[in-house]
């Protein structure tokens, strides 16, 4: 008997219903808050605003709730969410060097001007499970000399101190202040540096991770060293053409790492340094640091290299950076293809049909020949 | 708002969809006549159903160029208020142009014309003309067409049919061709094949 | 200035989309309607579905729909699988709109894999989902060169793959996505739609609107606008033929889905278009298998 494949909006809001329960869990344990999301699982928010290219932490940590804990669906809820808000225009640049740091630390000098501060990292931690936190407990304050904030300015960028003495290449400014923004003009290749960062910055960090991962296995060498990755809060300023002056937004924390890559210069160009470059919302080391790689691996035309890497191919980075168009279509393939599925059928029975006809052809061709041959 | 400024749409939302679907069949179906209603506020010159496409298809992202006959402080300062659109005063710089009347309307290939690697970053020109189914007699062929389509055009450059043969030769390249008369839009995208008929 | 006015159901803008989204997705339109064939990039949003599940389609459809308008929205043909249902939903709820199963009476028809069997008529526009709208993207994955070639006119990869098909299984091996020229210009992906739709193409009353939400292109064939499926002189186009007709309605001449009825190799053809198929039912028309069926029971849970 038939009976027809109907999908419908009852098994539709089943299913909803059904997924609201599995994520609220079991009813004996207290559901967990938004606010605790935001305040415990702060590294997951940074990462949802990072790939949902939105920074609210409450938004973010919402969407977390709501996603049951999938940071990549997270993402894609912000993503959703910021294609409906208003778009007002673009900040000043944030000012790094201004920045309240909270941790700073360069692999390229042992000591510098405001020194290494190793801040809230998991770098020196045993990893081994502690199963203290099983159960609440009081966790104490930071120490005292790590309550007070670091005077913004007096912890200067390493690639500035490298630069007043050339060693490192000067960032051309942007021609006309204006920067891309591939949210509102689609992606096109070549794409100059600022659209590129832009993606990295909203890329997927397993990604990136891997991309970064495959330079400095030899897929691309940039033979980097980690200049500085600075973490802290910054001040956003946005320009009211009204008024005539910039307005404080508030302060946000960012996470930045300036590579430094070896270039051994051209008949034109003296040898110098070349920076990879990048930057996250909140606490994002890892992201920073890949992106970093990558966005170096990416200037290899620009700097005269052959561009012989995956890493270093800005179509095959740019256009697979971005995990909520990677999981929409690689997961479109759940949807139901059963018209183009049945054109294939089709195809293959006839020409498995010909084959066996051809094959069948060939055996009486066989039989024939041998029979010719006895008679002869 | 500015009470020198007059006033655009009354509920952009709906109006700008209505006059968009308008424009689109116009130029999905070349020579049907699309009536719109048009912006009755709009300063003269300007015509209101000009102003209506203007007002649906301009903003921050799109360049705006106007002819002199345009160039009035009540029309520049309608068509900024109400779209957001930079003015250029180039012509080979604009995404669209409004053009005051087919008497004086300057060579389509004054106009930005798209490369053949993006043809779609061409002109789009309004042309105000005076009215449809009167003056100039027109057969039209092409996409849109399934044969042959007849138009009449009163206001249209004279010289409609030769502006129209060099554009389509520079295909995929080439103008966009909205004519708004009083009360209706025309579509003569660059794919349409025009002839006068004697 | 055009300030979205809020549809009070849900407090997002009619049909979703901001005005700004909506006159840069219309600009985008225009351009494609007088470029035949040819990919209009557009700032593709970012939408409340997944990519690769109609937001190409889904944005087209959201920036030309209005109040008066009737929608139907079809995947595989039907209007009753899951996917055509939420996105049904997702503009009833944000416009308000009418929506229809019934080809006839519907004025945009959202699709993906589909064109409907009833022939359209003039002032319906039907908007493909597409997935991959560049036809030449399996030859040559970068876009730099897909665009010169495009540019350039310069289809020689596609003919040589074609010809390569004949070479080794003696016809083209395509039977969905199947390439074709469009004015004797621009070669175009019909989007995953069977061969067996490709002759709607040609001519079609309808205004035909095709979006790709991930690849950001939009494109279009405006009403009698000259569509060729690709073939060679000595091996034709050939439309994709059944040999059964249609269990349910008896249709000869309608693209059949294969339903697989038990584990013993029993099977049977049944329409892929719904309406087409319930259209025909009730005007009498009797497949083999309908006295057996128990009609439209849910099987999904």
């Amino acid at each position: 008997m038939y009976v027809s494949v109907k999908g419908g909006e009852a098994a539709i809001r089943r299913a909803h219903r059904l997924l609201a329960d599995r994520r609220r869990g079991s009813r004996d344990v207290a559901e967990i808050g938004s606010d605790q999301i935001a305040e415990q699982l702060t590294l997951a928010v940074d990462r949802v605003m990072n790939e949902g290219s939105l920074h609210d932490r409450a938004l973010a940590a919402l969407a977390i709730k709501q996603a049951r804990g999938d940071l990549v669906e997270a993402a894609f809820l912000v993503r959703a969410y910021r294609t409906t808000l208003p778009r007002f225009g673009a900040s000043r640049p944030i000012d790094t060097a201004e920045m309240v740091v909270e941790r700073r630390i360069s692999a390229t000098y042992k000591d510098l001007p405001g020194g290494q501060i190793l801040g809230p990292t998991f770098d020196y931690t045993h990893r081994l499970i502690d199963f203290g936190l099983e159960e609440a407990s009081e966790t104490p304050g930071p120490e005292a000399a790590d309550a007070l904030p670091v005077t913004p300015g007096s912890t200067p960028r390493v690639t500035e101190l490298l630069a007043r003495e050339g060693l490192v290449e000067v960032e051309p400014r942007g021609e006309d202040g204006e920067v891309g923004d591939l949210t509102r003009s689609p992606l096109r290749i070549p794409a100059k540096r600022d659209v590129r960062l832009q993606q990295l910055a909203r890329g997927d960090e397993g990604f990136l991770l891997a991309l970064g991962y495959s330079t400095q296995r030899g897929f691309g060498s940039t033979h980097p060293f980690a200049g500085e990755i600075r973490i802290g809060r910054v001040e956003v300023e946005f320009d009211v053409a009204e008024l005539g002056f910039a307005v404080p937004l508030g302060e946000i924390t960012v996470s930045e790492c300036q590579m430094i890559n070896q270039f051994s210069g051209s008949a034109k160009v003296a040898p110098t340094f070349t920076r990879g470059y990048g930057l996250a919302f909140g606490q994002a080391e890892r992201k920073v640091m890949a992106m970093a790689l990558v966005d170096r691996a990416l200037r290899t035309e620009e700097l005269g290299g052959e561009v012989i890497a995956p890493a270093q191919d800005q179509e095959f980075v740019l256009a697979h950076a971005d995990n909520v168009q990677a999981t929409g279509f690689v997961e479109h393939l759940k949807l139901p293809h059963y018209v183009d599925f049945q054109a294939e059928l089709a195809l293959v029975r006839a020409m498995r049909a010909e084959h066996a006809a051809r094959a069948e052809a060939d055996a009486a061709d066989v039989v024939e020949d041998h029979f010719e041959e006895a008679a002869e | 708002m500015p009470t020198d400024i007059a006033p655009g749409f009354v509920d952009p939302v709906h109006e700008s969809q209505t006059t968009f679907r308008a424009v689109l069949d116009a130029l999905a179906e070349p020579g049907t006549i699309r009536p719109i209603a048009g912006v009755a506020t709009a300063p003269a010159p300007l015509a209101p159903t000009a102003a209506a496409v203007v007002a649906t298809l301009c903003d921050f992202e799109t360049t705006v160029w106007r002819d002199e006959a345009l160039a009035t402080p009540a029309v520049d300062a309608w068509v900024a208020f109400h779209t957001g659109a930079p003015r250029v005063a180039d012509p080979r710089e604009a995404g669209f142009a409004i053009v005051a009347a087919g008497e004086t309307a300057p060579g389509w290939e004054t106009f930005r014309l798209g490369a053949d690697i993006d043809p779609s970053t061409s002109t789009t020109v309004v042309l105000q003309v005076a009215g449809f189914g009167e003056g100039r007699r027109y057969r039209l062929s092409g996409p849109g067409i399934e044969t042959t389509r007849e138009i009449a055009i009163l206001g249209a450059p004279a010289d409609l049919a030769a502006r129209g043969a060099e554009n389509r030769a520079l295909f995929p390249r080439g103008i966009d061709l909205i004519l708004a008369s009083p009360t209706a839009v025309v579509g003569l995208p660059r794919t349409t094949r025009i002839e006068e008929i004697a | 200035m055009n300030a979205p006015t809020p549809t009070p159901a849900t407090g997002y803008a009619f049909a979703y989309l901001d005005e700004q989204t909506k006159r840069m997705i219309r600009r985008a339109i225009l351009k494609a309607v007088a470029i035949p064939g040819h990919q209009v990039p557009f700032a593709s949003r970012d939408m409340p579905m997944p990519y690769g599940w109609g937001t190409g389609g889904i944005q087209v459809t959201a920036a030309i729909l209005g109040r008066s308008d009737v929608l139907k929205v079809i995947d595989q043909g039907a209007d009753d699988t899951t996917n055509a249902v939420s996105i049904r939903a997702f503009f009833q709820k944000t416009a308000s709109v009418a929506v229809t199963t019934k080809t006839a009476e519907a004025t945009v028809i959202q699709t993906r894999h589909r064109i409907p069997e009833k022939p359209l008529t003039a002032g319906q526009t039907l908007v493909f989902q597409v997935p991959i709208p560049e036809p030449l993207r399996f030859l040559e994955p970068r876009e730099t060169e897909t665009r010169v070639m495009h540019a350039l006119a310069d289809y020689g990869l596609m003919h040589v793959k074609l010809y390569e098909d004949v070479a080794k299984h003696g016809r083209i091996a395509k039977t969905y996505a199947y390439p074709v020229e469009v004015e004797g210009r621009y070669m175009m992906d019909p989007s995953p739609i069977p061969k067996f739709d490709n002759p709607k193409l040609h001519m079609s009353p309808a205004l035909q609107l095709f979006g790709a939400g991930r690849e950001k292109r939009i494109y279009a064939l405006p009403p009698f606008t000259a569509v060729k499926s690709l073939d060679f002189e000595d091996h034709p186009f050939e439309r994709t033929k059944f040999e059964a007709p249609c269990a349910l309605c008896g249709a000869t001449d309608a693209y059949l889905d294969e339903v697989v009825t038990d584990d013993r190799g029993g099977r049977m053809f049944v329409c892929s278009d719904t309406d087409h198929c319930e259209e025909r039912r009730a005007a009498g028309h009797r497949g083999a298998m309908l006295a057996d069926t128990a009609g439209n029971e849910e099987n999904v849970r």
